[in-house]
């Protein structure tokens, strides 16, 4: 099964919307979605998490990969995600504490 | 109803069990599998997500250790637990991680043993297995 992905700018941050479940399989199209923003010299990118319904390790490593990339230009990279699964996978694992974490897009980008 | 979903997975008394091949195109059907036959025992649905979260990171955990062949998953049903447990073949060489993800490591054994403290496994030359227990008392409250 497929990641519906999509892009768009939004006071200043490029926001990757994602929905459906990221997994081994589906993890790699995540990772080149992230890639091509990054290569497009983003570097405030908002990863919009809410519509994913589940995510193992193999997204977070992308997502960790990801917010390296970033912060080594300089950058920023900062999920939204709501209650659930996949907020207690970054709970477990303690990266609620490395990402910046907001409810909503509006948050994240200072839009709200 | 579990009982009809039992014998015609498996047919097997109270073990149900599904085999994939170690491709991660077919994980999800393993999630759902466990999914299923969790909620048709009573469990609650966090506790559903994190038996759907382990043994979807057990099969990656096989895939990306480069198993060939088949990956069976089995869930006994007991009436105070189900016993999960994940089987594959030997290993042959590690897929290799790309892009992003090679820039950092992945461990997915210690994510199923954060979810599941009784997790173990055994990876021995012919064989790879991860077993784990889910409390199902908790569903009735006990």
């Amino acid at each position: 099964m497929d990641l519906v992905l999509g892009s768009r700018n939004e006071h200043g941050w490029a926001v990757l919307e994602v929905q459906g479940e990221v997994d081994l399989y589906t993890s790699s199209q995540l990772r080149d979605a992230i890639l091509r923003l990054t290569e497009e010299d983003e570097n405030r990118i908002v990863v919009d998490l809410y519509n994913v319904s589940f995510m193992d390790s193999s997204g977070l490593g992308v997502l960790v990969a990801g917010l390296k990339r970033v912060r080594e230009r300089g950058g920023e990279l900062a999920l939204v995600f709501g209650e659930g699964s996949v907020q207690k996978v970054f709970g477990i694992t303690g990266l609620d504490k490395i990402f910046p974490t907001h409810r909503s897009v509006g948050e994240a980008t200072g839009g709200a | 109803m579990a009982q009809r979903v039992r014998d015609r997975i498996d047919g097997v008394g109270s073990t149900v069990a599904l085999a994939i091949p170690a491709d991660p195109a077919y994980v999800a059907t393993v999630r759902y599998f466990a999914a299923t036959i969790a909620r048709h025992e009573g469990l609650p649905e966090e506790l559903t997500d994190d038996l759907r979260l382990a043994v979807s990171e057990a099969c990656a955990e096989a895939i990306d250790a480069g198993v060939t062949g088949s990956i069976r998953v089995a869930l006994s049903l007991e009436p105070q637990e189900i016993d999960v447990e994940v089987t594959s073949g030997s290993s042959q060489a590690p897929s290799e991680p790309h892009g992003l993800e090679g820039m950092v490591p992945i461990y997915r054994l210690q994510l199923i043993r954060a979810l599941f403290p009784d997790a173990e496994t055994d990876q021995g030359h012919e064989v790879r297995v991860v077993r784990f227990t889910v409390p199902h008392a908790s569903s009735s409250g006990a």
